[in-house]
């Protein structure tokens, strides 16, 4: 397939998605139940900038379960720090809570990013699983399973809460692209086809796939914070979450992987999809959500991103 | 009878060089050396350690034992990436390309990592030359995978010549080309040669040897078997009972 079809479908998906993000507040604001479509909006961008972060280091051919770990520490740290023992204000909380979960993952790549595939899989599984267990029984610092209340920060008003995930989706989105037009891309492609080989013609696998390891776990971890702080509660389930995680492996590969617009339009079909079927379907709609993704991923591997390019292939052939 | 001169400056110095796995032992004391501007054939029957010599070179694989020298600079230890971008570029005995890029990409890929300061703009431009110069203009934004055996290989050689090697390590270039593609393949070696470049290729094709080789060496069991030019070498006693075996006595 033409590398020009790849790049014209991401721009057909960013203008015309971005237009519609940027504008559905005014667009429901006469509407009834305002308030829950811009909570479903903030749903989606949390979800789809995770499945990002995570599809940044799914580029390099790593699977990671550690994100889940980096939003639930991004969270809690910010939250000791600043609510708990209030020895900072929120903003330094969070940059503090961001170096600390960044210096973690550096750490975390070293050990772990020399292991391949399952293995890696299974180390940075295990790594969110001892990271949950740590948050509930640590309930001196952590409160444990009771959780930590926090305040919500711009003042609960839902249309800020909306712009301000939209905002930092946009932030995610555009590093996503600079890594997509920088020796990076060449660098990830070529480890996630064959470290070997990438080794031989120049590339040092291990200082790129640390580098956007911390990265992504660094983004995993604002995220966090950003939950944390407009959901006004954590505790131990809901922030080291491994649904959080699986979900964003699922939007990525419903989307189509290795791409910035992939899990975009992932996170808003997954989304979507979870809150009608949650509506229509009275028990056991996660049944129907689970079969769905079966379905996608069995019919369509590259994506919905990859559909549309085989697609437009095709128009553009015939 | 051919005539060929060694005396030139050696640019690669392989010293007693060893790799064993487990009780096998598929490179088991090997010493050679390649001259500047030359192409050294490597030949030997299946089996006889000349892709674990590659990967020893190339630092796929650890030695157990020996010294390489790359120029005056001892690289025994030396990372992989390290060793590409001081000057050694290779390609793989079965095709390694990257199929997830476009042809341009690979090379795009090798211009970028193989220097240790080249902006992607540069690399760019670079792969574009490289793409014009082997023939692959017409493929280059397509897959690797959709490519035809042929150009696969002239990809392979592409990568590897865009990061700007001193070496070339080319490992069974010449396997399932027809004549025409062969010859073809031989005339790009022979020209990447004269611009410099010294070339180590391992073929099991022996006209492609005898029309393009300065030297050649022959391995077998992991040892060094004999070596000269190509005449001397399939002359050799030792060489036609490693390929045909020994002649019973009556």
């Amino acid at each position: 397939m033409k590398i020009e079809t790849k790049k014209q479908t991401e721009k057909i998906f960013m203008i015309g998605g971005g237009a519609l993000i940027l504008l559905f507040p005014l667009l429901a604001s006469g509407l009834q139940g305002t308030s829950y479509f811009l909570t479903i909006g903030k749903h989606i961008f949390l979800y789809a900038t995770f499945a990002l972060a995570w599809d940044m280091l799914a580029r390099t051919g790593q699977v990671s379960f550690a994100h889940p770990a980096f939003f639930g520490l991004g969270a809690y740290f910010s939250a000791i720090l600043f609510k708990k023992y209030a020895v900072m204000g929120l903003i330094p909380s969070m940059i503090v809570s961001l170096i600390l979960c960044m210096a973690i993952a550096f750490a975390l790549g070293i050990v772990t990013l020399r292991l391949k595939g399952l293995y890696f899989a299974i180390a940075t599984l295990a790594f969110t699983l001892v990271m949950q267990t740590v948050a509930t029984q640590l309930d001196g610092v952590t409160n444990g399973t009771a959780g930590i209340t926090l305040p919500v920060i711009l003042g609960q008003n839902d249309y800020a809460i909306y712009y301000f995930f939209v905002i930092f989706m946009g932030a995610i989105i555009f590093l996503s692209e600079y890594v997509q037009r920088s020796k990076y891309h060449y660098s990830f492609t070529a480890i996630r086809s064959n470290e070997e080989v990438a080794k031989v013609v120049g590339i040092d696998i291990v200082k790129d796939k640390v580098l956007i390891f911390t990265v992504s776990s660094g983004i995993a971890a604002l995220l966090g914070m950003f939950y944390a702080y407009t959901s006004n509660f954590i505790d131990p389930a809901s922030t080291f979450n491994l649904e959080i995680g699986t979900m964003g492996l699922a939007i990525a590969v419903l989307g189509g992987l290795y791409s910035t617009i992939g899990p975009i339009i992932g996170g808003f079909i997954l989304v979507v999809l979870q809150e009608v079927l949650s509506n229509i379907v009275d028990t056991g709609y996660m049944l129907v959500y689970g079969l769905v993704i079966i379905l996608v991923i069995l019919f369509l591997p590259k994506g919905v991103v990859g559909l549309w390019n085989h697609i437009a292939e095709k128009k553009k052939s015939s | 009878m051919e005539s060929y001169s060694r005396e030139k400056e050696i640019v690669l110095k392989i010293d007693k060089i060893s790799k064993h796995f487990g009780g096998l032992k598929a490179v088991d004391g090997i010493s050679f050396d390649l001259r500047n501007k030359e192409i050294l054939a490597v030949i030997g029957p299946n089996g006889a350690g000349k892709t674990t010599t590659f990967n020893l070179i190339s630092g796929v694989l650890p030695l157990t034992s020996g010294q390489i020298y790359f120029k005056d600079t001892e690289i025994t230890n030396i990372q992989p990436n390290k060793r590409c971008k001081m000057g050694i570029g290779r390609t793989f005995q079965i095709m390694q390309l990257f199929d997830d890029m476009s042809v341009l990409d690979n090379i795009t890929t090798g211009a970028i990592f193989g220097h240790a300061n080249r902006s992607l703009k540069e690399a760019k431009k670079k792969a574009e030359e490289i793409c014009e110069r082997l023939h692959l203009t017409e493929y280059k934004d397509y897959d690797s995978s959709e490519l035809p055996l042929a150009h696969r290989k002239r990809l392979e050689i592409a990568r590897a010549y865009a990061t700007g090697p001193e070496i070339l390590l080319l490992d069974e270039i010449m396997e399932g080309l027809n004549m025409v593609e062969a010859k073809e393949m031989v005339d790009l070696i022979k020209s990447i040669r004269d611009e410099g470049i010294s070339v180590i290729s391992i073929d099991h094709v022996m006209h492609t040897v005898k029309e393009m080789a300065d030297w050649v060496i022959v391995v077998n069991y992991g040892q060094m078997l004999t070596q000269g030019t190509y005449n001397e070498v399939v002359n050799s006693p030792e060489v036609i009972e490693a390929y045909l075996g020994k002649e019973e006595e009556d």
